[in-house]
Parts: structure tokens; C-alpha cells; sequence
């Protein structure tokens, strides 16, 4: 039967009576496992913490933007500290807020961003986690479990984006969570309704999850037989839909479901996002922003990505790996699109490469493992045997040895800088230049991370640059436009991106750079305007 | 011809009492909040209350309607053990057939269970006196059941119903194992013996309720309707659904959470019983529903009761053949359901959950049918309420979770439909989207008339009419199942 089998119930062991017993008899049946996982942790959390402050420039003003939301969700009550306008739902500064009120993070340290990371390693110690239990739950051996693991936390290119502080992050984790109900071995209701709730979570907290539906289907399918799938798939859906639907009603109750004049409604924000924001271009076209944008991923690490795309097909044959081979193919097939693609996009393709590359190797040993050619009857038979054996060989081979070519220097470099680089120096400076220099009541406009550094020493009149021209409630402030501003405080911006914003362009235009930090990722700047 | 003693109604404080307190005290609550905290108040915690109570009543009811499916091994239980025959358990069985009214269906109906294949049966078709066409038609069969068959007439009076026939039936028999038919069902010729199996596998186990299911989606036109006619009791039709659906979460999957929780008003039919648990609990009480008091009586006196589902073994029977019929067989279950409710005996239950489970199993009709009622205006309120929008998101869990038994019920229906080789078709699926509230509805005002006839002391027993719209033909019909059975 192609369902995976339900656990034979240990007959002669009875059920434990205690609390204890039942702890003890848990550890006992997984101990290799928790013998495993102790040093696997050990590198997940290290991949998550080490060099905390120093790697990982500040480069996103999204950073800066949910923690700030956080902050006013908490300290405000509000969704967002300007006009929530259905941007992305809300639950993933939710849960960054939670954990700042927990731990006293609105006030905690010198970079408020910093606190936020911090929820994203926990996301990804926790995503780290779920994927071995994935992979065990999918029947593969703990070194391939460990494997997906190692290749999920350490390569570069997933620390760099693991580090900051992007909602995707928070969504891969609950995205995990709900793969790991799907496959339960259980095969319960109560399965199929935990990987609903959570895979609404995940959308609730970036509602590009949205897309991964159908891999989450695909997964509660398979494992389910033939009598249990309406009803197993029946409850997921009712409770995928049961709880994203209370986004929508909050939007309905707030009479910002359909667009109309004076109000922001989820209606714009997803016409916005899906056809009017300015596209970045099908990855196909090599002059578009979204190829540059891979190109910018590759550096960062070239093998993993490569290699799980070159291992969609032959994944694709394998039962259990295909709903991840559609899953990553799908996800590369949605960047040739026209729209736009957001810098973290990769961050959801990171377990699915993880899975697919570690998987894909593990089914391909097991084939070469089971072909016995000597056995095999001779003829049309053993030739194909032998054919099999040969192919899977050499795939094995190439991608370890592209491995070693490819990956081990690139990630030697790239973890080299993790492990030493302090790329949050000149923010550190600018802002404690700022706070020596520029007086409690300047007006000034900044981006989000230090609108929330600035008001929380002090200052009154910080307006986050992109509000200024956006929100007519924030313009309103503004009557002379760039006259009424005195400091310009921000990381340097893409020019397209600040012509965009006419006060802040005339700020420039009329300023004075006054201070300047910079490092090979970026710069920031401090403009005086002259008056 | 003796008698078996029928149990006196005791005295517990009335329904009435305790319904006419706690309306009182819920008016008295009302008003001082109006008095006191003002109308918006008052309407707050109205909506927040309702919505709470009806949170916890559709997580109840996924929670039963998925009992059975929550795992593979759940579905395992419910399944019959492999059938045996009177040979090798040599246990006699004793099938009462109580009957008023029936000559058209009785018949078949006897028939078709001395077709059965175990051997060690005799059918007792338990009749009443003036009753002469019921028992002409009962008469008429005796040939062709092979002596399987044994007609019990006795002159009862008004007051005495279904149970007085049972009991008087049950008083003629000798068999090991009694078990209770209506004068419409449609056993399976196996069924007994799988619930032989049962109770040869276990001595313990005192009570058996197999599966019972409605099997008419639609009303029957009369022959020789033309299109329109037809058309029209198709859509005369439309709780129809409803009723089979509720019957069939009830026996697949209802009856085993009842039985996991210790508190089971059993079925009407299709239940097995040792002779010796009768005679330990004296008998069938004259009760609207006897079957339920049955149950309650039987798990108070530790009874061992087990629950067993297939669809291929379930007992067919047919919808009430009008919306008035369905309404005053509900009325009847309902005002049955109140007269255990005041009897009082699942007070005596040893733990408080079971009497928890006991208030919410027996007064669930009546707690549905106010929660169903009260819904809209709870919603209303919250959305004119307006202010905390949290508070109005709260509102909605209950109707989320309601979402979700809808959901339930239109994967109950496909499944169904291929379990009992019925044919759903696209306006079955309209009238159960359509109709989902309505029939709340129509169920709420069964148990409110429930409850005023109990008040008025009107408990006369408003007997459903059947039309053999189960069946293909007037003969005993053959059985046709699909080929995905459920236990397959």
C-alpha cells in the first residue's frame, strides 16, 4: 500500500500509568534520535547566534517597519504605527511583538531591531527542528534528516536571510509545522485540522504561503487512505479557510473590505500587490531587477539552489519527494513572471531546496542499494538494472563532487564573514552621532530603523520618510513640504526609489550631507536641510 | 399472561420550575444591566454569552460528528466482528416487532427478517388487539416465514404504548438475546449474525446497537404523477436530507462517543439486549421514548454496552412521509427526551462528567434549538454594536465552527450516498446548503411545541405513518450496496 503504514502499537509493552512513565517511555523510543539531535541543535542554534550583532547589515527598511509595527501593537494597540493599510496581515509582527512584551525588548538594547532577530532565531532553531521530524515523519534515515538539516541552517545564503528580520521567516516556520500534521503517522482529523490551523498562520503571517496550499494537499493525500481523505482534507480546508477568514472579516467589520475613496481596503492592497506595484520582471529577462536579484541570492550560495533545481525531475519519480519537487518547482516557475518579486522570495524555497537535495540524494543511494545486476535475470532486465545503477552513480558523484568544487569554497568565504564580520558598526555610529548632535526637536524624516531607534530616545518629531508623502494624514504635517524638514536620517536608498517620493527627493536636493558612514553593503547618511 | 412491572414516574421538581427560574433570573440579569450599565452593555454581554455557549456546542458537535473518524483506528472499532452462526454459539435470538397502524408495511417487513440466515431466530410481531388490519396483514405472511414467526395480540389501553407491545412480547419469548425491530425496518438477512458474534465473543457485554439508517433523500411522488407533481414533492422534499444525514452521523459515529462517554440513550430499533439485563431493569417503561430511558437505566445499572457500524448491515428505513410527520416525530423524541430529563435517573450517575454529558446529550435538542434561534440576533447585535471589532471577531468563532459542520455534512452526504448506493444528485446539495438553517429552525420549534405539550400534559402518542418509500418493491427487496462499502 502506498500510504505510510500506521505504527504497529507495541503489544507487549503496556501503556505507562504516570506522567513520568510517559515521559520516560518517549525518551526511550527515540532516544538515538534525541542522541542525534543534541549536536544537530547544537549547529542550528550556532548558525542562528553566532556573531549575532555583528552579522547581517541592515540593509531592509522592512526590518526597521515590523518591528516598529511590533512595537505599536504592544505600546499602541495599533496594527501599524502609521495607517495599517492591508500590507500584509498582521499576525507575523504579532508573534514579534509578543515576544518583545515577554522579554522587555521595547527598550532592550541599543539596536531595536536586534530584539526582532532575535524572534527570527527562534523561528529558525524551531524551523530546524521541524524539518528532521519532517524528514523522519517522511521515513528517512536520520543522517538524511540531519543532512536537510545542516544544508537548511549553514548555507550561506539561508543565514543571510535567516538573520533578518522578514516575515517569511516566521512563515517557513509555521509552513513546517504544517507539512510535519500532514504527514503524521497517526493519520488523525486532528492531524489534518493542526496542519489547516498552522498553514493559516503561516499565511496570516506572509500571505505568500497562500501559494503552498497545494503542496500541503498534496502531502495530506498521500498519506492518507482511501476512505479518510474527504473527510482528513475536508477539515484541513474548513480550517485553513475558518481562520484566514477572521483577516477578512477584520477588514469587513473595519468597512475596509472593497476600495472605495477616503479608506484603505484589503481590495487595493491586494490589487496593489498583485498588478499595479511596479513589477520587477520575469527572472527569464536578463536585464530585469528580479534576475539581478538572483544573481545577488547565487553569491551568497550557488550549489544548493542549483542542485535542488536540477533534482526536480528526477525527485519528481519518487513518491515521497514529489510534493516538494512541485513545491520548489513551482515557487521557481512563479520568479519568471512579470510581477513584482520581493528580496526575501527565497526564503520559502530554502527547505524545499534542503529537502529536495538532501532527499534526492538518500532515495538515489537507496535505488543503488537495492539493485543487486548479478541477481537480476539476464537480458532486457539487467541491462535496464545496470543503466539505473550507472545513472544514479554518476548523479551521486557529480553533485558530490560539484559539492566540494562549488559549495565548499563559497561557503568557507561566506561563513568566514558571518563568523567575524561586524556589519552593524556604522549604524551604531551614525546613531550615536545623531543622538550627540541633532537636537531632541528637529524634524526629521528617516527610515523605519531609526524612526523607532529616534523616538525611543527622545526624539518627537521623527516621521518615517515613506509616510511623509504617502499618508495624507502624515502630509498634512507637511505644509511647506521639504521647508518643514530639518534632518534627514536614513540608509541610502536606490534613486528610483526616493524620485518616488517628491518632500524627501526636495530634502536631498535642498540638504546638506552632514554625515556619512559606509560599508560594502551599504551606507547612511545625515542631511541638515539649509534653510 | 404476566405482567412485567412498569416503573412509576417519580417526583423530581417539574421541568417547568426549573425552565420558569431561569428565564426569570435571566429577565431580573437583563433588566439590571439595562438599569444599570445601559442597553449597549446589556447587549454586549448578550452576544458575548450566546457567542461562548455556541462555541462550545459546535466544537461538541465536530467533536461527536468526527468521533469515530478522528483516526484509523476509531474506524477500526466501530467495525462487527466476523459473523457466526447458531450453531457454533447456540444463542437463540428473539426479534420484537412492536406495530400500530402498519398493515401497509408490516408484511415486507416480517418477511424480510424470518429471510435472515441465522437459524436460532423466532419473530415476534407484538400487535394490539383492535388493531385487525395490522394483524390480517401480519397473517397473511405467516406461510411464507417457515414457522419463524409468532403474533402477539393483547388488548392494551390508550396509555399504553410501544413499550406495553415489548414487554408483552418479550413475556411470550424464551431466547437469549432480544432484539427490537419497528415496523418498517429493513434488516439485513446477516446482520444477526454478526451481532451473535458480539455477543459470543464477549459475556460481558449486555447491549447491542447496530446501525440504523434513513435511506430516501427525496419524498416519493405518488404513481402516475405528472412532471410537475413530481417536481413539487421534490422540493417538498428538501429536509429530507437533513434527516438522513442526522441519522446517519447519529449511528456511525454519535453512538460510539456516547458509549466511550458512559452516558447512552439508545436507538429505537436494530438494539440487542440479554434477556437476563431486561429482566435485571424490569422491563421497558411507558415512556415516549423508551429506548432512551433504556439506555440511561442500563448504564446506571453497569450494563456493558457496545456499538457496531456498517454501512452494509445497516437497518434501512424511511423518512416520515410529510414535513408534518417529520415535525410530530421530532415533537415526540423531544417531549420523550424531556420525560427522561424529569424522570431523573442519569442524576444517579457516578461521575459528574457523565452527568454533564447526561444534561448535554438529553437536553441537546432543546439547548440547539434556543443556541439556532438566538444566533442571528447575536450577530445582528454584535455587528450594530460596532465598537471593538475583537469583540465582534469573537462573535464569529461560533459560526466558523458551524461553517465547519456544514462542511462535515456535505462530505457526509457524498459519502452516503456511495455507501448506500444513492444517487446525489446537484439540488441535494443545493437544498443542504439551502435548507441548513431552516431546518435549525424547524428543529427548535420541534422541541419548543415539545415542551409546551409536556406543560399541557398532552403525551398521546402521535404514531409516523409509513409508505415503504425504502423500498424498490413490495417484495422483500434486495439489497444493493456500492461496491465501496465502509468496511472494505
Amino acid at each position: 500500500m502506498s500510504v505510510i503504514p500506521l505504527r504497529p502499537r507495541p503489544d507487549a509493552a503496556p501503556a505507562p500509568t504516570t506522567h513520568f512513565k510517559q515521559v520516560r517511555a518517549w525518551v526511550m523510543t527515540h532516544r538515538v534520535s534525541i542522541l542525534v539531535l543534541i549536536p544537530l541543535m547544537a549547529v542550528v542554534v550556532a548558525s542562528s547566534l553566532w556573531n549575532f550583532q555583528g552579522y547581517g547589515a541592515l540593509t531592509s527598511d522592512d526590518e526597521g517597519t515590523y518591528w516598529s509595527q511590533a512595537w505599536s501593537f504592544t505600546a499602541e494597540g495599533h496594527l501599524s504605527h502609521y495607517t495599517y493599510w492591508y500590507d500584509h496581515p498582521p499576525f507575523g509582527w504579532m508573534q514579534i511583538s509578543a515576544y518583545g512584551w515577554l522579554t522587555h525588548g521595547f527598550g532592550r538594547g541599543d539596536i531595536g531591531v536586534m530584539v526582532a532577530r532575535e524572534v527570527m532565531a527562534i523561528a529558525n532553531i524551531v524551523s530546524g527542528l521541524l524539518l528532521f521530524v519532517l524528514m523522519r515523519r517522511l521515513r528517512f534515515h536520520r543522517v538524511a534528516a540531519s543532512a536537510a538539516v545542516l544544508l537548511f541552517v549553514l548555507s550561506p545564503l539561508a543565514i543571510q536571510y535567516h538573520r533578518l528580520v522578514y516575515l517569511d521567516n516566521l512563515e517557513v516556520t509555521w509552513l513546517l509545522a504544517a507539512m510535519v500534521c500532514a504527514v503524521s503517522q497517526k493519520r488523525t482529523i486532528g492531524s489534518a485540522v493542526g496542519a489547516g490551523l498552522c498553514l493559516a498562520l503561516a499565511t496570516l503571517s506572509k500571505e505568500t504561503a497562500l501559494v503552498l496550499l497545494p503542496i500541503v494537499f498534496m502531502l495530506i493525500w498521500q498519506n492518507r487512505a482511501k476512505g479518510e481523505r474527504s473527510w482528513s482534507l475536508g477539515m484541513f480546508g474548513a480550517s485553513y479557510v475558518g481562520l484566514c477568514s477572521f483577516y477578512v472579516l477584520y477588514g469587513t467589520l473595519k468597512g475596509e473590505l472593497l476600495a472605495g475613496s477616503g479608506h484603505v481596503s484589503i481590495e487595493s492592497a491586494i490589487r496593489w500587490q498583485l498588478f499595479e506595484r511596479a513589477g520587477t520582471g520575469s527572472v527569464l529577462d536578463t536585464h530585469s531587477v528580479t534576475f539581478s536579484q538572483l544573481e545577488e541570492w547565487l553569491r551568497y550560495d550557488m550549489w544548493m539552489p542549483v542542485t535542488a533545481l536540477l533534482f526536480v525531475p528526477l525527485c519528481l519519480v519518487f513518491r515521497r519527494m514529489r510534493p516538494f519537487a512541485v513545491g520548489y518547482a513551482l515557487q521557481v516557475a512563479l520568479l519568471t513572471r512579470e510581477g513584482y518579486t520581493p528580496q526575501p522570495y527565497i526564503v520559502a524555497l530554502l527547505p524545499f531546496a534542503a529537502i529536495l537535495v538532501a532527499g534526492g540524494f538518500a532515495e538515489l543511494l537507496r535505488v543503488l542499494k537495492s539493485t543487486d545486476i548479478r541477481r537480476a535475470p539476464a537480458g532486457m532486465w539487467r541491462r535496464l538494472q545496470a543503466t539505473t545503477a550507472l545513472a544514479c552513480s554518476v548523479v551521486l558523484l557529480t553533485s558530490l563532487v560539484s559539492f566540494g568544487n562549488k559549495a565548499v569554497p563559497q561557503w568557507t568565504e561566506k561563513l568566514t564573514i558571518v563568523a567575524t564580520a561586524d556589519l552593524t558598526v556604522e549604524y551604531r555610529e551614525t546613531l550615536a552621532w545623531v543622538l550627540k548632535n541633532v537636537p531632541k526637536d528637529a524634524r526629521i524624516i528617516s527610515d523605519n530603523d531609526f524612526w523607532y531607534d529616534l523616538n525611543r530616545s527622545g526624539y518627537t518629531n521623527v516621521d518615517w520618510l515613506f509616510k511623509v508623502d504617502l499618508d495624507p494624514a502624515v502630509k498634512a504635517r507637511y505644509p511647506n513640504g521639504w521647508k518643514d524638514v530639518d534632518y534627514f536620517v536614513a540608509r541610502r536608498f536606490a534613486e528610483h526609489q526616493l524620485r518616488e517620493q517628491p518632500t524627501t527627493w526636495d530634502v536631498l536636493q535642498h540638504g546638506q550631507q552632514i554625515f556619512t558612514r559606509s560599508n560594502d553593503m551599504l551606507d547612511y547618511d545625515v542631511y541638515r536641510v539649509k534653510k | 399472561m404476566k405482567q412485567l412491572p412498569v416503573h412509576k414516574k417519580r417526583n423530581h421538581l417539574p421541568g417547568w420550575v426549573l425552565i420558569a427560574c431561569s428565564v426569570l433570573v435571566a429577565l431580573v440579569i437583563l433588566a439590571w444591566l439595562v438599569t444599570v450599565g445601559g442597553f449597549l452593555l446589556a447587549a454586549t454581554i448578550f452576544s458575548v454569552v450566546v457567542a461562548a455557549m455556541g462555541s462550545l456546542f459546535s466544537a461538541m458537535e465536530l467533536r461527536w460528528r468526527l468521533y469515530t473518524r478522528r483516526s484509523p483506528e476509531a474506524k477500526q472499532e466501530m467495525w462487527f466482528p466476523q459473523p457466526t452462526t447458531f450453531e457454533r454459539c447456540h444463542l437463540a435470538f428473539d426479534l420484537l416487532v412492536p406495530a400500530k397502524n402498519e398493515a401497509r408495511v408490516i408484511g415486507a417487513t416480517l418477511r424480510g427478517m424470518c429471510a435472515s440466515t441465522y437459524h436460532g431466530l423466532t419473530v415476534f410481531a407484538a400487535l394490539r388487539a383492535g388493531d385487525t388490519a395490522t394483524i390480517n396483514a401480519a397473517r397473511q405472511v405467516l406461510p411464507n416465514c417457515g414457522g419463524r414467526l409468532q403474533i402477539v395480540t393483547r388488548e392494551y389501553d390508550e396509555h399504553e404504548k410501544k413499550p406495553a407491545q415489548l414487554n408483552a412480547a418479550f413475556a411470550k419469548g424464551t431466547g437469549d438475546i432480544i432484539g427490537i425491530g419497528d415496523a418498517e425496518d429493513e434488516f439485513h438477512p446477516e446482520l444477526i449474525n454478526h451481532v451473535a458474534a458480539i455477543f459470543a465473543n464477549d459475556s460481558e457485554v449486555g447491549i447491542v446497537q447496530a446501525g440504523v439508517q434513513l435511506v430516501n433523500l427525496d419524498l416519493q411522488a405518488p404513481d402516475g404523477a405528472g412532471w410537475l407533481k413530481r417536481l413539487q414533492v421534490k422540493f417538498q422534499g428538501w429536509w429530507c436530507l437533513h434527516n438522513v444525514l442526522e441519522y446517519y452521523f447519529w449511528f456511525s459515529s454519535r453512538m460510539f462517543y456516547q458509549i466511550r462517554q458512559k452516558v447512552v440513550p439508545l436507538g429505537g430499533n436494530t438494539v440487542f439486549i440479554r434477556r437476563s439485563v431486561i429482566e435485571q431493569l424490569g422491563g421497558w417503561n411507558n415512556l415516549l421514548t423508551e429506548d432512551c430511558d433504556l439506555g440511561i437505566r442500563a448504564t446506571l445499572a453497569g450494563v456493558k454496552m457496545v456499538a457496531a457500524y456498517d454501512p452494509r448491515l445497516a437497518t434501512r428505513e424511511e423518512t416520515p412521509h410529510s414535513l408534518t410527520g417529520f415535525f410530530k416525530q421530532r415533537r415526540r423524541w423531544d417531549q420523550g427526551f424531556l420525560e427522561v430529563i424529569r424522570k431523573g435517573d442519569w442524576r444517579k450517575l457516578p461521575t459528574l462528567r457523565q452527568r454533564w454529558m447526561a444534561r448535554y446529550i438529553l437536553g441537546m435538542p432543546f439547548l440547539q434549538g434556543f443556541y439556532g434561534l438566538l444566533l442571528p440576533f447575536s450577530l445582528l447585535t454584535g455587528l450594530w454594536l460596532n465598537s471593538a471589532v475583537i469583540l465582534v471577531m469573537l462573535m464569529f468563532v461560533p459560526l466558523v465552527l458551524l461553517s465547519m459542520t456544514l462542511v462535515l455534512q456535505v462530505i457526509g452526504l457524498r459519502e452516503f450516498g456511495r455507501e448506500f448506493g444513492q444517487k446525489v444528485r446537484l439540488r441535494h446539495y443545493v437544498f443542504l446548503f439551502a435548507g441548513f438553517y431552516l431546518f435549525q429552525v424547524l428543529l427548535a420549534a420541534a422541541a419548543i411545541d415539545s415542551i409546551r405539550r409536556l406543560l399541557m400534559g398532552q403525551d398521546s402518542w402521535d404514531l409516523t405513518e409509513h409508505h415503504n418509500q425504502h423500498r424498490d418493491t413490495e417484495a422483500v427487496s434486495v439489497f444493493e450496496y456500492a461496491e465501496e462499502g465502509g468496511a472494505a
